[in-house]
């Protein structure tokens, strides 16, 4: 809690400094809507005179814009087993409490979602820093066991998803398929990011000897001997999906992000800038 | 019942560990993986895989251990093994008669029959209404409608229980059947499961026994006394016949009631005709509890084997004779019209419808019957033949129930009144009895068929007389007396949980078979298993 109140005080601060940035320097832009004139005054960006007024009647009038910076914050959370490895889980339980909290904080609301589940996907939405408390309950309550079709579950959560929003979805995006179910979930004028959990022996594994592998999410085995060239081949297979979903984000303009589990949660607001929830 | 105590409990679950141990080996150590696709080549991702459970659940895998694990289950659970097998299921069978009500010493035999099961873990408890309980306090009350104890015995059996113990006062109407049955078990080696435990220390009307069976004429004496120690002026003896034991499980009847009147021996006559089995109870006058049967039989009367000794049919006589074949030997009764012609032969009663006779046959049988037969005796005619008419009839058992006022004789030869006269005609006696050299004789005064014996009713009864005189009562075997007082039955107390666990407690446990040959096997495997390593 204390962390997370530090990350509060950083988060204001930040947010009052870039507020005034951003309306100071991209008013006008997308995002921004305009709201009312007022009389020129000495200092006023000479790029927001209304001119056609100026020459219409003669009077010098300045545009004035409210930035429209999102009020709902939804967190999608992957449960699924391949979570329950090496820290992740509680890594990204620890993220998703942070951006909670700050969500708490200086937006309306947090909407926490779980993925991939087998019936209806658990929606609440938390309002108020009151909420905090539960919403944390709700976080520890988690468990990396669920089974079931990320695909349908997106399709379920899509209409659902509040106006005005920002989506943060944190996992480890083994499920193959992430190419036809994360699109789900980017929605024109709604931020998509997505933050892929990582830890720090998925990059280096150390297994070694004759194996039966099992895969975790599937019933499926192998029997392998895990050797030198085995974990070249891993390790090398490993980098490849990160690059394949870093590269196919970018083209989908979603925001990527890594988070490795060996690193301290009070990177979040670095996070929280990269995924464009603060600006 | 627990299946095993806390200490076997945890041996068994120190083994667990060396059972996954010496399963390891059979598998290759197995890792999950967060993903496994990114440890396969291309190629490697299109062989599909066998699902893991398939693997682990092979027979070749999970044969060895799951057979020591058994062993070692069937070890160590042996004792409690041993307590199933040999009595796996106890039920206690409980008289919650109106007896049971009776109050000693404060208490009533009810209540200390609870207090005795308190204390006992029974899987079954039931009643002799029939009724079965699992616990003790969804018990129950005196029962004034009493049903019959042995049904509750026969569901008791058929429940297939090992240990039967039944809390009895033994005062009841069916315990003397119950205890019957149970003795009929002996023979079966099932009797040795049921157990009386006797409640209450007023037993004395358990000791009516039958002491003697005594042939007295054609009936029979049956002596017997009471052992009890209290006053008998309040009970009855009561008995009945029938003809096979099985008529004790009839509907009760009322027998014969005779009042003791404070004597402890008795003495009744029975009739064999009747039927000879036979039971006596004792009964109170004034109350409905009534005391143990005692179960008899009495002696098989022997059959008589008869030789007609006549040269034309009597098929009067044969007519008469085949209405009691009960009482005659047919296999060997005979008939002839020349004793020469029989002389190797032996018969109990000889009917001679001869003429004269010639002693020399006399050896032929043991008692004679001569009817119309002239100068057997030496004695002389002293007239003609006359017509008589029965004027007097003597007591005797050859004429007893018969009346012979109706006789009417033709011919009858005039002799001189004789010393065993028994049926005294007007003129001359009709029927006598003599004696020479240690044999019997019956003379009838006249030929069959010069009278009207043969019509009249009396006739029959008088066949079924001469049978019965002509019984060798030396020839009836050994009475036989089938008594089932509760007490003499396999009496044992219950045990307490204490004392069963007592009990249990000095079965050693290291020199059980089953414990002995499981940790050798387990000590094998694991040898086994670490020359493999």
């Amino acid at each position: 809690m204390e962390k997370l109140e530090n990350l509060q005080l950083l988060a204001k601060k930040t947010l009052r400094r870039r507020s005034r940035f951003l309306v100071k320097y991209w008013q006008g832009k997308e995002g921004f809507e305009f709201s009312d004139y007022r009389n020129y005054s000495r200092g006023d960006d000479l790029r927001n005179v209304d001119w056609n007024i100026y020459q219409r009647l003669g009077e010098l009038v300045v545009r004035e814009y409210d930035a429209e910076l999102p009020t709902h914050l939804v967190l999608a959370l992957d449960v699924s087993p391949s979570m329950g490895f090496y820290g992740k889980f509680s890594h990204a339980c620890q993220l998703a409490a942070a951006f909670a909290y700050i969500g708490l904080c200086l937006l309306d609301r947090v909407t926490l979602i779980t993925y991939p589940m087998k019936k209806t996907p658990s929606f609440v939405t938390y309002k108020g820093k009151q909420k905090i408390r539960n919403l944390l309950h709700d976080i520890s309550c988690l468990k990396p066991d669920q089974e079931g079709d990320t695909k349908a579950t997106f399709q379920q959560i899509r209409p659902l998803l509040p106006r005005r929003s920002s989506i943060i979805i944190l996992g480890d995006f083994y499920d193959p398929n992430y190419p036809s179910t994360l699109p789900l979930l980017k929605i024109p004028g709604r931020s998509c990011n997505i933050v892929q959990v990582t830890a720090p022996e998925e990059y280096h594994p150390s297994l070694q000897g004759d194996l039966l592998l099992e895969d975790s999410e599937k019933e499926e085995q192998q029997l392998l001997q895990v050797d030198s060239e085995r974990v070249a081949l891993y390790e090398k297979q490993f980098r490849h999906h990160l690059a394949q979903l870093k590269s196919f984000c970018l083209r989908k303009k979603i925001v990527y992000t890594t988070s490795n589990s060996s690193e301290d949660i009070t990177c979040v607001l670095s996070l929280l800038r990269q995924t464009g929830v603060l600006r | 019942m627990n299946f095993l105590s806390p200490s076997y409990s945890l041996l068994l679950i120190l083994m667990l560990p060396l059972l996954f141990f010496l399963r390891k080996p059979a598998l290759a150590k197995s890792k999950r993986v967060p993903h496994l696709a990114f440890w396969l080549s291309p190629e490697e991702r299109n062989i599909i895989s066998p699902p893991l459970r398939k693997t682990i659940f092979q027979f070749r895998f999970l044969f060895l251990p799951v057979l020591l694990f058994l062993f070692l289950v069937g070890a160590l659970s042996k004792p409690y093994l041993g307590v199933i097998l040999t009595h796996p299921l106890e039920i206690i069978i409980l008289d919650n008669s109106a007896s049971m009500e009776t109050r000693e010493n404060g208490k009533t035999r009810f209540e200390k029959a609870l207090g005795l099961l308190k204390e006992n873990e029974a899987n079954l408890l039931m009643t002799t209404d029939g009724r079965m309980y699992s616990k003790l306090s969804s018990l129950l009350q005196v029962n004034w409608e009493q049903k019959d104890p042995i049904d509750t015995l026969e569901k008791a059996l058929q429940i297939g229980s090992d240990k039967i113990t039944i809390l009895t006062d033994g005062a009841g109407e069916g315990w003397s059947r119950f205890a019957q049955r149970v003795s009929s078990l002996k023979e079966e080696k099932t009797a040795q499961k049921i157990h009386f435990q006797i409640i209450g220390t007023n037993q004395d009307n358990l000791g009516l026994q039958l002491t003697q069976i005594e042939s007295k004429g054609h009936l029979f004496l049956v002596k017997g006394i009471i052992q009890g120690e209290s006053s008998l002026n309040n009970l009855l003896l009561k008995y009945r016949q029938g003809p096979t034991r099985s008529f004790l499980e009839t509907t009760r009847e009322e027998g014969v009631a005779l009042d003791l009147e404070g004597k402890k021996t008795w003495e009744i006559y029975l009739d064999p005709d009747e039927g000879s089995w036979f039971f006596v109870e004792l009964e109170k006058k004034d109350a409905c509890l009534s005391d143990n049967k005692v179960l008899g039989r009495l002696p098989d009367v022997p059959k008589v084997s008869v030789l007609i000794l006549s040269e034309k049919p009597q098929p009067y006589l044969t007519a008469a004779l085949g209405a009691y074949q009960n009482l005659l030997d047919i296999q060997t009764s005979g008939f002839s019209p020349n004793p020469a012609l029989i002389k190797n032969k032996k018969f109990d009663l000889a009917i001679v419808f001869q003429k004269n006779w010639d002693w020399q046959y006399q050896s032929l049988a043991e008692k004679f019957c001569f009817w119309g037969t002239e100068r057997v005796f030496s004695q002389r005619s002293l007239g003609e033949a006359q017509k008589n008419i029965a004027w007097k009839t003597y007591p005797h058992n050859l004429t007893e129930g018969i009346d012979f006022s109706l006789l009417r004789v033709d011919k009858a030869q005039i002799y001189s009144p004789t010393t065993k006269t028994l049926v005294q005609g007007n003129y001359c006696p009709l029927l006598w009895l003599d004696q020479r050299e240690e044999k019997n004789y019956l003379y009838l005064n006249f030929f069959l068929e010069e009278s009207n014996f043969f019509g009249l009713p009396a006739f029959p009864l008088f066949i079924k007389n001469l049978l019965q005189w002509a019984q060798a009562k030396d020839k009836i075997k050994s009475s036989e007396i089938i008594q089932f007082p509760l007490s003499e039955m396999n009496n044992r107390p219950l045990l307490t949980s204490t004392e069963k666990a007592k009990k249990k407690e000095k079965e050693p446990l290291f020199f059980r078979p089953g414990l002995v040959i499981g940790v050798l096997l387990g000590l094998c495997v694991l040898l086994g298993r670490l020359k493999q390593q």
